[in-house]
């Protein structure tokens, strides 16, 4: 039985929780959060309750970012009601961690950081730390349709983007959810 | 006894674990590069040999995520590509593990059903067994019923002793042979084996003793188990002692080719084996990778291994 938030990234590794938290950021879809056992379902709805209600709280009112709609499921349940998922966005946090994508590999390095570090309260400052980084997407967006414009240089917009935030790991986690989001 | 060894719960994880991988509709990662998947595919390949080796190679064309697993084989197959939907489940799981692909969600559409006739050596179990219909909705109901059925159907057999196989002749009992029946039918890998090939005419399992246990056909045939299972039995049994001798134990399969068909007989777990019968127009190729891939499924119902 898993008693800590660090016994469950010691356990899956912190990119599962990280592919969990940037399906959230990433897509627009209702997802299928499907995780190991009802103890790792129970800690990922407080974590991810976390996260969205405070993005919610923090979020400047212009900003067009929404988390994507969410639920938690263990793979049992997922089994025995697979025929229901049709079409739904499935989110398998131990299966599809792997998956290669350069702003998963940013945030795992925040989520290690934070829940490995010996901060008190390492959700609500994980909670935190994100959604300080989406609010400032608002600005940081309009570098980087300037940037997509040829308006500005990609060095250019990197310092931009740096100016903006006080870790470079949060810069680098931004420009790739502002990639995800907005370079169709 | 059966209730103890079979449960509803256990049948219905079973079915759904087994139908589920063939639905799941896999993506490739929107976020790697060219140069990344090509890299990582390569590494995927160098793990199979043969016709598997080119799937790998290719099977990236037909990850839409649109297409289920299924269409995939299937499409895959008119392609020319020697593959069983098995492997092309093996394949994308390795793509998955590597992180080129990840599963998107499932197909809406349940697995498309073939009829399956399923005969077994004692009718009156057979009359049971038919009642188990395909269908995962009405499996965990009729399970129960059928559990009531069968004890009372074993019960008169071992009373009135209404066997085609004299009680101290058969090395298996008869309520194995229906429980094992009954797992199969249930679990509904037969089923999607004559979805999707049309070359396997009828699948025998026996015992290595020569006891025939189940006969699957997608439709009526008329055939002697009892002799297959004997004869198949022997051929095994003499072709292992030959094997042995040459030191190139053991055996994979064993093909008789006949002017009007293929017999492939196949050891199983421990004390089983599947024969087949196919067309003699068969692609051979498809057909064995078939062979293979519901052996595997067969082992792991029988043994009631649930694997994703």
């Amino acid at each position: 039985m898993l008693a800590t938030y660090l016994e469950l990234i010691q356990k899956r590794g912190p990119r599962a929780l990280a592919y969990a938290v940037f399906s959230l950021i990433a897509e627009k879809e209702p997802l299928v959060i499907i995780v190991e056992n009802n103890d790792e379902k129970q800690m990922y709805e407080d974590i991810l309750e976390e996260v969205v209600e405070t993005f919610e709280m923090r979020k400047p009112p212009s900003s067009d970012i929404k988390l994507a709609p969410y639920e938690v499921i263990t793979k049992e349940e997922y089994y025995l009601n697979w025929k229901k998922m049709g079409g739904k966005r499935l989110i398998f946090t131990e299966e599809d961690k792997n998956l290669i994508c350069p702003g998963l590999d940013h945030l795992e390095k925040i989520v290690n950081e934070l829940i490995t570090g010996k901060s008190r309260d390492p959700v609500s400052r994980l909670a935190i730390r994100i959604s300080d980084i989406l609010a400032c997407l608002e600005v940081a967006k309009d570098y980087f349709l300037d940037y997509k414009e040829g308006k500005i240089s990609e060095k250019d917009f990197m310092s931009l983007i740096k100016s903006r935030f006080p870790k470079v790991e949060d810069a680098e986690f931004a420009r790739a959810i502002l990639k995800t989001l907005y370079d169709s | 006894m059966l209730v103890k060894t079979l449960s509803t719960k256990q049948i219905e994880m079973l079915r759904a674990m087994y139908e589920e991988k063939f639905m799941r509709i896999y993506e490739v990662s929107k976020w790697a590069t060219d140069k990344e998947l090509q890299s990582r595919l390569n590494v995927i390949a160098s793990l199979y040999k043969g016709a598997r080796k080119n799937a790998v190679k290719q099977i990236l064309k037909y990850v839409d995520g649109k297409k289920s697993v299924w269409d995939i084989a299937i499409a895959m197959r008119e392609d020319g590509h020697v593959v069983s939907p098995e492997d092309v489940i093996d394949i994308l799981e390795k793509c998955r593990r590597e992180g080129i692909v990840r599963v998107r969600t499932v197909a809406q559409v349940a697995l498309p059903k073939a009829e399956v006739y399923a005969k077994t050596t004692i009718a009156e179990a057979d009359k049971v067994i038919e009642q188990l219909k395909p269908e995962a909705e009405v499996v965990s109901q009729n399970i129960e019923i059928l559990k009531k059925e069968l004890e009372s159907v074993l019960s008169t057999l071992e009373t009135q002793q209404v066997e085609v196989v004299p009680e101290e002749a058969r090395a298996i009992s008869p309520l194995k042979i229906v429980e094992d029946t009954l797992k199969l039918k249930a679990s509904g890998v037969i089923n999607s084996l004559f979805q999707i090939d049309k070359w396997i005419s009828a699948l025998l399992i026996a015992t290595t003793e020569g006891d025939p246990i189940v006969l699957f056909s997608p439709k009526p045939v008329d055939i002697n188990q009892a002799e297959i299972a004997a004869a198949s039995s022997v051929i095994l049994a003499t072709s292992s002692k030959y094997v042995e001798s040459f030191g190139k134990k053991p055996i994979r399969r064993i093909l008789v080719l006949a002017d009007k068909g293929i017999m492939v007989i196949k050891p199983l777990i421990n004390d089983y084996l599947l024969v087949s019968l196919i067309n003699r127009e068969a692609k051979l190729g498809i057909v064995l990778r078939d062979i293979e891939w519901i052996s595997n499924e067969i082992t792991n119902v029988l043994q009631a291994k649930v694997s994703s």
